[in-house]
């Protein structure tokens, strides 16, 4: 297994925790919690320092294992642009079901798609963010798959 | 990362060649500046390296581009 493929899967389970943990902050059973501004400050913080803290420090384990930093080499860089891409694709298509969404709300009040209102801070917050965890994670999960295909 | 890609096919005899030289993968990836996984993908032809790429094998052989590298249709 290729150093950035090993980097790849731990950086796909300490984003998932990441985003387990920004979620119990701001959830409760499916629920988005009508948090106060000082509470979504504090977990933003958070999670942005924790997602820097966690690959850090993958980054320095998997450093200090190889003795070195790793060489990237025309496919590495091939997978990881195509993982970007593919990230990308997916952090638009989310903003744009939010943009529909939000304007399905203001157009039709009795749409049928799932009720969650993006005029409340905690949930416009919630939404971003999980968008970001999503490109983040589809890109990771991307990157194992080119490497193992 | 396949090799084929639209209507044709990149095929290699590197495996051959680099066992005919008495090369390791981690030998050969060495040599051409490129990693043991990408020398595995390419022998596999999971991947088509690139033009340059291809060309640093050929040499790393002392053999003809074409003699390494066989564009199949």
């Amino acid at each position: 297994m290729s150093e950035h493929e090993k980097f790849a899967w731990a950086s796909l389970v300490a984003s998932a925790a990441v985003w387990a943990f920004f979620g119990m902050r701001l959830t409760d059973g499916g629920q988005i919690l009508d948090v106060g501004v000082r509470h979504l400050v504090w977990t933003y913080v958070a999670t942005v320092v924790l997602m820097a803290v966690t690959h850090s420090v993958i980054a320095a384990v998997l450093a200090a294992r190889r003795r070195g930093i790793a060489f990237k080499d025309e496919r590495d860089n091939a997978i990881e642009a195509r993982a970007d891409r593919i990230e990308g694709y997916v952090v638009v298509g989310a903003i744009n079901v939010l943009v529909i969404h939000a304007l399905a709300d203001a157009a039709y009040a009795d749409h049928a798609l799932p009720r969650f209102d993006l005029s409340s801070l905690p949930t416009l917050v919630f939404a971003l963010i999980t968008t970001l965890f999503a490109g983040h994670i589809v890109k990771q999960v991307a990157t194992i798959w080119m490497y193992r295909a | 990362m396949t090799a084929a890609g639209g209507r044709g096919r990149v095929t290699n005899r590197i495996r051959r060649l680099r066992e005919a030289a008495g090369l390791t993968q981690a030998e050969l990836a060495e040599r051409v500046g490129a990693t043991r996984q990408t020398i595995i993908a390419v022998e596999a032809e999971k991947y088509a390296p690139s033009l340059e790429l291809a060309f640093r094998l050929a040499r790393a052989f002392r053999t003809p581009f074409e003699t390494v590298f066989h564009y199949e249709e």
